[in-house]
């Protein structure tokens, strides 16, 4: 009688669960993304001005919250929208300024292109040699916080040298976050679409302003 | 100090920010918010290779097909 215990593969098990996952997620960022994109072109319809130090932080933090709360119900996915549509809107002044460039056009045409390049190489590269890309979350704790400080310098000094160093971090944060991410995904560790797509969607955010920056100060109007 | 003055010392928020201190700012709390929800493993993965002969109920090993 063989009294080894047996089980099956669970790998086999938790596949279907991480497509789902993974199919939910890509869903859900797509419209988020499109829901940004029209609230960023609305604020830049209206010529709509910055929202303020105090009032970006409390959107962002707050709205980040309620997500987090509702992670596991429907109002969840309101808030998704609430707060991707919420940062769309604090990029809508932004994209305003570079647009009244001269070259302004295709700045944001260069960081948006960048963006998508990046984004789809990564992912597709984490999806299809299924590395697992776990090792590098504290990494990418230590330089987001490193980052953030070095951000909130620069814009307390008004420093613009650091300033494009922070973006140039950010740039490689958060590609770094894309892989991160869409391995937790693959492997089980991030069940929840909801949060996996607030961090896509975040990377993404981040990525394209970090790029819109550093493209604009590269093309020497900035 | 006259009234006007005064007046205007407490409504003085500070110069509004710049272009380039509006997009740190948003950098940085973007990236407050993908820091926070990175979920670090608080156990090591415990990845179904091979044979696993820890197994605490029974001390078998099991055999994964």
């Amino acid at each position: 009688m063989n009294t080894a215990n047996t089980i099956r593969n669970p790998g086999a098990i938790t596949s279907r669960e991480t497509n789902k996952v993974l199919r939910n997620t890509y869903t859900l960022l797509s419209m988020t993304l499109m829901f940004s994109a029209l609230t960023a072109g609305g604020a830049m319809a209206l010529n709509l001005p910055h929202p303020g130090l105090l009032l970006t932080l409390a959107g962002y933090f707050g709205l980040l919250f309620m997500t987090s709360k509702y992670r596991d119900s429907g109002l969840g996915i309101a808030f998704v929208f609430a707060l991707t549509g919420f940062m769309g809107y604090t990029l809508g002044p932004i994209l305003n300024a570079y647009m009244a460039l001269t070259n302004g056009g295709q700045i944001v045409m260069t960081a948006m292109g960048g963006t998508g390049a990046i984004f789809l190489g990564l992912s597709g590269y984490a999806l299809t040699t299924r590395k697992d890309f776990s090792f590098m979350g504290g990494f990418l704790i230590t330089g987001i916080v490193v980052a953030f400080i070095a951000g909130l310098g620069a814009m307390i000094f008004d420093i613009p040298g650091l300033s494009l160093a922070v973006s140039s971090m950010f740039v490689l944060l958060m590609s770094g976050l894309i892989l991160y991410e869409t391995s937790n995904i693959i492997h089980g560790g991030e069940t929840n679409y909801i949060m996996a797509t607030v961090t896509l969607y975040v990377s993404i955010f981040n990525l394209f302003t970090s790029l819109l920056h550093l493209s604009g100060a590269m093309s020497g109007d900035d | 100090m006259t009234n006007d003055k005064l007046k205007q010392q407490l409504t003085d928020t500070g110069e509004p920010l710049n272009q380039t201190q509006m997009l740190s700012l948003i950098q940085g709390g973007v990236g407050l918010i993908s820091a926070l929800n990175i979920r670090l493993p608080l156990y090591p993965a415990t990845e179904a290779r091979g044979t696993d002969y820890l197994t605490p109920a029974t001390h078998m090993p099991i055999r994964y097909h």
